[in-house]
């Protein structure tokens, strides 16, 4: 949930959406097209912040296109790639 | 007053006035901040996310220009746009660059370089209002404005387009703040502004003309050429902080209209918008002007103007 919340705040302050909180963020809602509307501009400024936020790199269309549906695939795909860091951290 | 006066007049209403320091030294000095809260008169509030300051401030100024201009003559398919600025989108630009600083060259944000490029303002204006003729932007520091305006003659006189929205953007920032007045050896007091203003001009020979029309462009080196101002004009000069009328005036040997108090002028305090607002301050006149601007590098740029009046 927490990691959720700071999708949505990230995503409002990084991609300067006006008259909407978090909390009118659907997790299920699409990101591009129809739900926030965002376009391909937003996309190449998503995948920038993701790292700087999170730490996690989306390096091709195909880790990309299904990690930027939703905030729900966009959360896994965070996850997903933290705790791939991490393991390679401690092994 | 003169129609062009009295627009003026009625647009610097929106300005918002603020008095805080500038980085670098505890004295408060005056700033004059743009509000461009009435921007959503003219576009959605979805056109306008992403787009900064200094692109909303122009967008403001040429949406006032566009509402103001008789539709009979402004036909948007036929309009290009110029828009001359000094120093282009100071504050993203500088975001820009501490993004790139602060996360390295690969996380750099794509978002505030977009919007840095000086024709970003341009850009949105045709985007924005759909306009379909050529778009630029000249950006010549304090010569600005006068350059535009002789793309925007030259345009028309090619027949390229049949109309011109030109204007000029400047925005203030504290990094500029800061350069000027910080480190400026005398710390000197100034007073900063920006803003924006905005013009829909056609060839002369159209006929008609609200506001009043140009009789002559020019651009030159004030120690080489010999500046030729008519007996029959309010003459107005503006200049950059560093440059002392006195000397310009005593260089042109036009000293005597000093002395004999012919002319008005006003020493600036610095502004981005030394390279846009004087030309609109001139309309205060109310008859035939010669409007000289006296740029850092010798350059000067002259303009005489025909004021339509009420």
């Amino acid at each position: 949930m927490e990691l959720k919340r700071k999708l949505k705040e990230m995503i409002i302050e990084e991609l300067q959406l006006e008259d909407i909180t978090s909390d009118e963020i659907d997790d299920d809602a699409p990101l591009f097209g129809e739900g926030l509307d965002l376009d391909s501009l937003d996309a190449v400024e998503l995948v920038v912040q993701l790292q700087v936020y999170f730490g996690v790199e989306i390096k091709n269309i195909e880790d990309g296109r299904p990690a930027l549906q939703s905030i729900n695939t966009l959360a896994n795909f965070v996850r997903e790639h933290q705790k791939i860091s991490s393991d390679e951290g401690l092994s | 007053m003169s129609d062009l006066g009295q627009a003026y007049t009625d647009d610097i209403r929106s300005i918002k006035e603020q008095s805080e320091a500038v980085p670098g030294d505890g004295d408060g000095i005056f700033k004059l901040f743009a509000d461009t809260a009435s921007l959503s008169q003219y576009l959605s509030k979805g056109k306008l996310r992403r787009i900064d300051h200094y692109s909303r401030m122009a967008l403001l100024a040429a949406g006032k220009a566009i509402q103001d201009a008789d539709p009979c003559v402004f036909a948007k398919e036929e309009t290009g746009v110029i828009v001359a600025s000094g120093y282009g989108a100071l504050s993203t630009t500088f975001a820009f660059l501490d993004s790139y600083i602060e996360n390295g060259d690969g996380l750099a944000s794509p978002t505030h370089f977009s919007n840095s490029v000086h024709n970003a303002a341009a850009a949105h204006i045709s985007i924005g209002y759909g306009l379909e003729g050529p778009s630029i932007t000249v950006s010549q520091f304090d010569m600005s404005f006068i350059s535009a305006l002789l793309s925007a003659a030259m345009w028309l006189e090619q027949g390229n387009v049949d109309s011109v929205l030109i204007g000029t953007a400047d925005e203030y920032c504290d990094v500029l703040g800061y350069c000027i007045h910080g480190l400026s050896k005398d710390k000197k007091k100034y007073s900063f502004s920006e803003g924006a203003a905005f013009f829909l001009v056609k060839a002369q020979k159209e006929g008609r003309s609200k506001y009043g029309w140009f009789e002559d462009i020019t651009m030159g080196n004030y120690e080489k050429d010999t500046i030729l101002i008519p007996e029959d004009c309010d003459l107005i000069v503006g200049s950059s902080t560093n440059l002392n009328i006195e000397d310009f005036f005593e260089q042109s040997g036009l000293s005597h209209l000093l002395s004999e108090k012919k002319i008005r002028y006003r020493k600036q305090s610095f502004s981005p918008t030394d390279s846009s607002m004087d030309a609109a301050y001139s309309v205060h006149a109310l008859k035939k002007i010669c409007y000289i601007k006296l740029g850092q590098g010798k350059e000067y740029g002259k303009i005489i103007i025909h004021p339509k009046l009420i």
